[in-house]
């Protein structure tokens, strides 16, 4: 039973496996008269938007000026204000020397606009970024606190993390929101970036702590002996090796903190969940919204995979 | 250079106390290679790593050049710097170059310029007739190699005083000799060293006296040639007739 075996028929095996599943799931899907309407989706993602550009008092048309793109036409009321509205030029609805009363339409603007899911993911995107930067730095002091000799930082990196640990996210999400969102008077972002960073901060504190036991006492006792600090030691010797072994944990939490980020969907921050569910009430495509919300996810998730296995690959040199 | 008085090192576990060093007095004079030998658990190399700090003693005062490292107000990394220390396990940093492990410390604690560190490194590489190495990682090393490194490391720091723990221990046995004539060109040179080992040849050839170990007590002292051939205590003889 060498490596080298044929793997093919286990490979046929798996497409098929996907097949049943797939067809299974249509199946039932059909069975319950559910009308797809996917062309609905895409607009969610960006559309071009028309908005009329109205004369804001009773004025005339002084003059209409086009270039390639647009066109400009000047406007002047009766009490002498001039006014240039821009609009596309085949959306032209007046003339030189028209005379107009006020909210007359006087052309449209056309522009491509992101739609709510993509609004909704770039919220995801730098919720989840900002947090994971408080996070990583929580984790790190809570981590060094945790293998420090002092009893008090020990005692406090311990109740923190166990607090943390041992309540759910969406507990700690309304107790940030609503408890001490209220008495410190905090906006809902700082809300959620806050619980987000607290909740992924302690269990990075476990990796880190994990990470810097992993590193063999003679690495410590070797740059001390050589006269360096202990700052000194852990900031070139330990942490360097530490952040290397810890690499994949670590990157699993992050990737676990993007996917949690959809709870502060609770507090009424827009992010992908919400945008998602903002969707729904006014399409009602259930099915396709949370399917392509999902791939959303899953995409953003799998591109961070890709780029620390990367990184990993690229630490690996000095094995 | 150093002189030890009356250290003592616990160890406590699981409720017992066991004086790991007990009692231990020596004294080493600049260019004097001092061996200290024992069978293992004899806290010879427990009382090595008390002489810079890695261990803290009990009891007792150790002195190096004038400075008493029981002295609560002695700043530790000094004297550890003063202090070249060689590991059984080598004890490289895996993620830097060889190079990059000799200017590390000379850089962040003697202050030197990386171009001086790096010509220091150099210098010492061809010492230890590595200087090829300079840009791999440990990793591609032997343990003989890597054991010159470790040699090259602590020698950058021009210590004043070199302490071998057992530096040829995890070693292949072909690879014992080249980090033995390492460490007997730098006697040769006049450095102070003080080593733990257990190659008799190399305490008969180099030591300017043996210091024998047995129970965290100093059992004998003497020159090579005393001790080898006519040592007193009745201990010592049992160790020399099991290790010969």
């Amino acid at each position: 039973m060498k490596g080298s075996q044929n793997t093919w028929p286990w490979k046929l095996l798996l497409v098929a496996i996907l097949l049943v599943i797939a067809a299974g799931t249509w199946g039932a899907v059909s069975k319950i008269d559910y009308k797809w309407r996917w062309y609905r989706i895409p607009q969610y993602f960006l559309y071009f938007a028309e908005d009329a550009q109205k004369i804001p008092f009773d004025g005339t048309v002084v003059s209409i000026s086009t270039d390639q793109k647009s066109t400009t036409v000047n406007l002047l009321s009766e009490t002498g204000e001039k006014v240039a509205v821009s609009i596309a030029t085949d959306s032209l609805k007046v003339s030189e020397g028209e005379e107009l009363f006020e909210d007359d339409t006087v052309g449209f603007d056309r522009e491509w606009r992101l739609g709510p899911l993509t609004k909704g993911l770039w919220t995801t995107l730098w919720l989840s970024a900002i947090s994971s930067v408080f996070a990583l730095f929580l984790g790190l002091v809570t981590g060094l606190a945790r293998v420090s000799q002092n009893v008090t930082m020990r005692g406090l990196a311990m109740m923190y993390v166990e607090v943390i640990r041992g309540t759910p996210l969406l507990v700690q999400i309304f107790i940030a929101y609503f408890f001490l969102g209220t008495v410190f008077d905090l906006s809902r972002n700082v809300c959620g970036i806050g619980a987000l960073a607290l909740f992924a901060g302690a269990y990075t504190a476990e990796i880190v702590r994990a990470g810097i036991q992993a590193i063999p006492k003679g690495q410590m006792e070797a740059a001390r002996s050589l006269g360096m600090t202990v700052p000194q030691t852990m900031m070139d010797i330990i942490l360097p090796q530490a952040f290397k072994k810890i690499l994949p944990p670590l990157s699993g939490q992050f990737i676990s903190l993007i996917k949690d980020s959809s709870l502060v969907s609770v507090i009424a921050i827009t992010d992908l969940t919400k945008s998602g569910r903002e969707i729904i009430t006014s399409t009602f495509a259930t099915f396709e919204v949370w399917l392509v919300v999902a791939a959303m996810y899953l995409l953003v998730t799998s591109l961070l995979s890709q780029i620390v296995f990367y990184m990993e690959r690229r630490l690996a040199v000095s094995d | 250079m150093i002189k030890t008085e009356n250290v003592v090192k616990l160890f406590h576990s699981h409720g017992t106390t066991v004086r790991a060093v007990d009692g231990v007095s020596a004294e080493v004079a600049e260019g004097e290679v001092v061996v200290v030998i024992g069978p293992s658990g004899s806290g010879k190399s427990t009382f090595l790593r008390c002489i810079n700090g890695l261990e803290i003693f009990d009891e007792g005062h150790i002195i190096i050049d004038g400075v008493d490292l029981a002295d609560k107000k002695t700043n530790i990394n000094k004297v550890r710097a003063e202090v070249g220390m060689v590991f059984q396990q080598f004890n490289l940093f895996p993620h830097k170059t060889v190079a990059e492990n000799l200017t590390l410390a000379q850089c962040r604690v003697r202050k030197r310029s990386k171009e001086e560190a790096e010509k220091k490194a150099l210098m010492l590489l061809e010492k230890v007739g590595i200087p090829e190495k300079a840009q791999e990682y440990p990793s591609r090393l032997s343990g003989g190699q890597q054991q010159r490194v470790a040699i090259a490391r602590a020698l950058a720091m021009d210590p004043k005083v070199m302490l071998f723990d057992e530096p040829t221990s995890a070693l292949d046995p072909e690879m014992v000799g080249e980090v033995l004539d390492v460490m007997k060109q730098l006697a040769r040179e006049g450095m102070t060293m003080v080593v733990v080992t257990h190659e008799m040849g190399f305490a008969r050839e180099m030591a300017d006296r043996v210091i024998f170990m047995d129970e965290g007590k100093v059992v004998e002292v003497g020159t090579p040639e005393h001790f080898f051939t006519n040592p007193q205590e009745e201990r010592a003889k049992l160790f020399l007739k099991q290790v010969l």
